[in-house]
């Protein structure tokens, strides 16, 4: 058993024989169903990962049966096994929200590929949901984003020439540039795209990745580096387990080395956010990063 | 609030002995010479009103009503004064090419440069926190010379507090009529905004910090068209570093001809250095122009801290150079420190010890700069790349006979053809090193040591059993379990783990660790 479970829709007993032995045979859960209203009612009752069905169904269009699926589940996928397939019905099944369109003579083989293959598709979204729930990310089908960096964009005229200002107040606000971001800073700026990624790539301080909560900077200024700010970079390296320029995993830190925070007398010096630790030992380090949560 | 009276009664009972001596009586203090840094610590920054009360914007009202525009800019060519950015360009000339350049669209604008890129330098950092209005008020008084409507401070990201401080400044000058639409009543509008940079360190160079202050990317491009000539949006422009604009109160206030009464026959007036490294008192100093490395290093610095030898200063930055302990008597001024194969730069003196292996050093500059070649031209982007390869063969003890003469012709070519300053002043780390420190390169490619203890591939980490207390304090510092012993008796380190992190090194209050050269077959 795998976990996962597969509903399929099938009036014929020799197709539903087929097809379950060798959906089982890979592991997976199979439900079946020979009418459409049982087939919703399985739908309502049982958390399903795929659904394939075939074409012999009583009563029943293949296709307007996708479209209810899919209206009703948009993030199952849905494939389509056709004991009499045409290039109309496919091309239909898929405008229709099928995830793929088969014939029923297909090899087993290339059957359970494109079942993983939909599956695979699934988790991707699923994950992808769930990281930008995460992150409370910055979708631009956000209204609250869009609204905040129009107001950062108001406060800067909408100038063209504060680009650079621009990009800095929103990363501030979002911890990082979304392409939507830098989309929509183009669109309401008039500047080509490719110029603001020019600029948003140019500058050091931009980020195009997510960043951590507090970001962890480390000088490698003259200074610093004649008095040890590079054993204090290694030293936060392992503490944190991630190298220069990546973010932990629990978005707890990012790290980062940079040239000169104009602490020279304190050297060695590191940043967390805008509290400078100056005259740090390696020794130290860890209980500084304490008072972060 | 006390009366003045009460003030010198309250002085005399103080007992005879100096319990609190004057600034000026202690030794970091003493031979400094105050001008740029006048406001130092005597004023709240945040408040205009403390500005004014020691006499500051004296020298605004001056300039728009007794001189003339061409006054002021006689003013500054007599005086002397030289861009305290690097370059040290003549100010007066700068303003005088940027009043008597036409502009289409009848505009001009000032920028004051903060965009502090070199490490070791803070002092454009220190003055916009403390004497914000001191730099408006220059700003201001060079608009009026140069008739200049508006302009912009750009400012280092890394630096927040000296936005914050800058902006407030413009906001109280606005309030009291200082900026914005007739001046103190004169018939004469400047505004000025801040605009902060996005961390990168060549738009200290004034055509990329043009570029970015339009909004694009800040690369440089080729002069001519100097700023004077074609700036912002093709206006004139004049550009000027937080230093130079400091001093023009000054000079406006005393006169030109006082300020270059102050230090060398070609460099005049005073220049703000930071001191640090290994140097026991560290921070912003001002001295005259012309007063001596050994003056610096020693009288006001105090010397090397720990009984280490010392070795070099490190002078300008990545693009300056390294002067040895040989020229400790050097005059410090633009002529002399060219001659010596460094820049003034924007005045950051490193002081290096016995422990600050040159070769390394180099590395470090030249891979600084690696990362922050803007990418135009080839030979910047690429040639400062190749030399940083050879040195990290070097010091990775891969080095190979030729290897020094090859930085040399590969640093040759650089200086010849790269389009801008960061280009064109690259090699100077590795040149003055290799002419002062060459025995050092020698040792690190011929017999793979490194006399300094600090290229990793050459150095084993030991204890030296005479000085070990038995303490533990590295065996718990120590990330990799690799240092072994009982307490009170002397320890080891298993030279199979050890990594070679140097935390034991800096832990030891003994001098029992030691970093031994080794030699690499």
């Amino acid at each position: 058993m795998n976990g996962l479970t597969i509903l399929l829709g099938t009036a014929s007993a020799e197709v539903k024989a087929k097809l379950s032995g060798v959906l089982q045979g890979e592991g997976y859960d199979v439900d079946s169903a020979g009418l459409a209203p049982d087939l919703f009612a399985r739908l309502g009752e049982r958390t399903l990962d795929l659904v394939l069905l075939s074409d012999d169904l009583a009563e029943t269009n293949v296709l307007d049966l996708t479209t209810r699926i899919h209206d009703l589940h948009p993030k199952l996928p849905i494939v389509v096994v056709a004991t009499e397939p045409s290039v109309r019905d496919a091309v239909e099944a898929i405008k229709h929200g099928a995830y793929y369109y088969l014939e029923a003579s297909i090899p087993d083989s290339d059957l359970l590929d494109v079942i993983a293959g939909a599956l695979e598709l699934e988790l991707e979204l699923i994950e992808e949901a769930e990281h930008r729930r995460a992150r409370r990310l910055v979708s631009f089908e956000d209204l609250e984003s869009i609204e905040a960096i129009d107001s950062i964009m108001r406060r800067h005229d909408f100038a063209s020439s504060r680009l650079v200002g621009v990009l800095q107040d929103i990363q501030k606000e979002m911890r990082y540039l979304t392409h939507d971001a830098l989309r929509h800073v183009a669109g309401r700026l008039g500047i080509p795209l490719p110029r603001v990624y020019s600029v948003a790539t140019f500058y050091k301080s931009f980020s195009l990745k997510p960043r951590g909560r507090h970001t962890v900077s480390v000088c490698l200024g003259t200074a610093c580096h004649v008095s040890g700010g590079v054993g204090i970079l290694e030293k936060l390296e392992r503490e944190l387990g991630i190298k220069a320029g990546e973010t932990t995993f629990d978005e707890r830190f990012s790290l980062e080395s940079v040239r000169c925070v104009g602490c020279c007398g304190l050297a060695p010096v590191f940043v967390v956010d805008e509290d400078f630790h100056g005259k740090v030992t390696q020794e130290e380090i860890a209980s500084i990063l304490e008072n972060y949560e | 609030m006390k009366s003045p009276s009460d003030r010198t009664s309250s002085r005399k009972s103080l007992p005879e002995t100096d319990v609190c001596p004057e600034l000026a009586s202690l030794g970091f203090f003493k031979s400094q010479r105050l001008l740029a840094l006048r406001h130092r610590g005597l004023l709240n920054p945040e408040e205009i009103d403390e500005y004014i009360a020691l006499g500051g914007y004296a020298a605004l009202p001056k300039a728009l009503f007794d001189m003339t525009p061409e006054e002021i800019v006689d003013e500054v060519k007599t005086s002397g004064l030289r861009g305290r950015g690097g370059a040290g360009f003549p100010t007066g000339i700068k303003w005088e090419l940027a009043r008597n350049a036409e502009s289409k669209s009848g505009s001009k604008y000032v920028v004051c440069n903060a965009d502090e890129g070199d490490p070791g330098a803070f002092m454009d950092r220190s003055l916009l926190e403390a004497d914000p209005h001191a730099v408006l008020e220059g700003m201001v008084i060079g608009a009026r010379a140069m008739g200049a409507s508006e302009g912009f401070v750009y400012v280092r990201d890394e630096y927040p507090h000296a936005v914050r401080m800058i902006t407030r400044a413009i906001e109280q000058a606005e309030d009291y009529g200082l900026l914005g639409s007739d001046i103190l009543g004169s018939d004469f509008d400047f505004r000025v905004s801040v605009v902060r940079g996005g961390g990168a360190f060549v738009c200290g160079e004034e055509t990329a910090l043009m570029a970015s202050i339009e909004g694009r990317e800040g690369r440089p491009r080729p002069r001519p068209p100097y700023p004077s000539q074609s700036g912002l949006w093709g206006c004139p422009t004049n550009i000027n570093n937080v230093e130079t604009w400091a001093n023009i109160p000054c000079i406006v206030e005393r006169g030109g001809e006082w300020y270059s009464g102050i230090g060398t026959k070609e460099s005049k007036g005073t220049k703000i250095f930071s001191l640090v490294g290994k140097v026991v008192n560290t921070g912003l100093i001002e001295v005259p122009m012309g007063m001596t490395l050994r003056e610096i290093v020693f009288d006001i610095g105090g010397g090397v801290p720990r009984g280490r030898k010392f070795k070099a200063v490190q002078s300008g930055g990545p693009s300056g150079g390294c002067i040895p302990e040989s020229l400790i008597d050097l005059p410090v001024d633009y002529e002399e420190l060219a001659k010596a194969g460094a820049i003034m730069g924007s005045g950051g003196l490193i002081v290096m010890d016995e422990d600050t292996c040159m070769v390394d050093l180099a590395r470090y500059f030249v891979s600084f700069l690696e990362e922050e070649s803007c990418g135009k031209c080839v030979p910047c982007r690429e040639g400062i790349k190749r030399m940083r390869e050879i040195l990290t063969d070097i010091v990775e003890a891969r080095g190979k006979e030729g290897d020094i003469e090859r930085l040399e012709e590969l640093a040759y070519a650089i200086k010849e053809a790269s389009l801008c300053g960061l280009g064109k002043t690259a090699p100077n780390p590795v040149l003055t090193t290799i002419r002062y420190f060459r025995d050092e390169y020698e040792s690190h490619v011929l017999h793979k040591r490194c006399p300094a203890k600090v290229c990793k591939a050459m150095i084993v980490y030991r204890v030296v059993p005479e000085r070990c207390t038995g303490c533990q304090r590295c065996v718990q510092v120590c990330p990799v379990n690799a240092i072994s012993g009982p307490r009170s008796q002397p320890h080891n380190v298993d030279l199979d783990k050890c990594i070679k992190c140097g935390a034991c090194y800096e832990i030891c209050k003994f001098d029992a660790i030691a970093g031994d050269a080794i030699y690499i077959e």
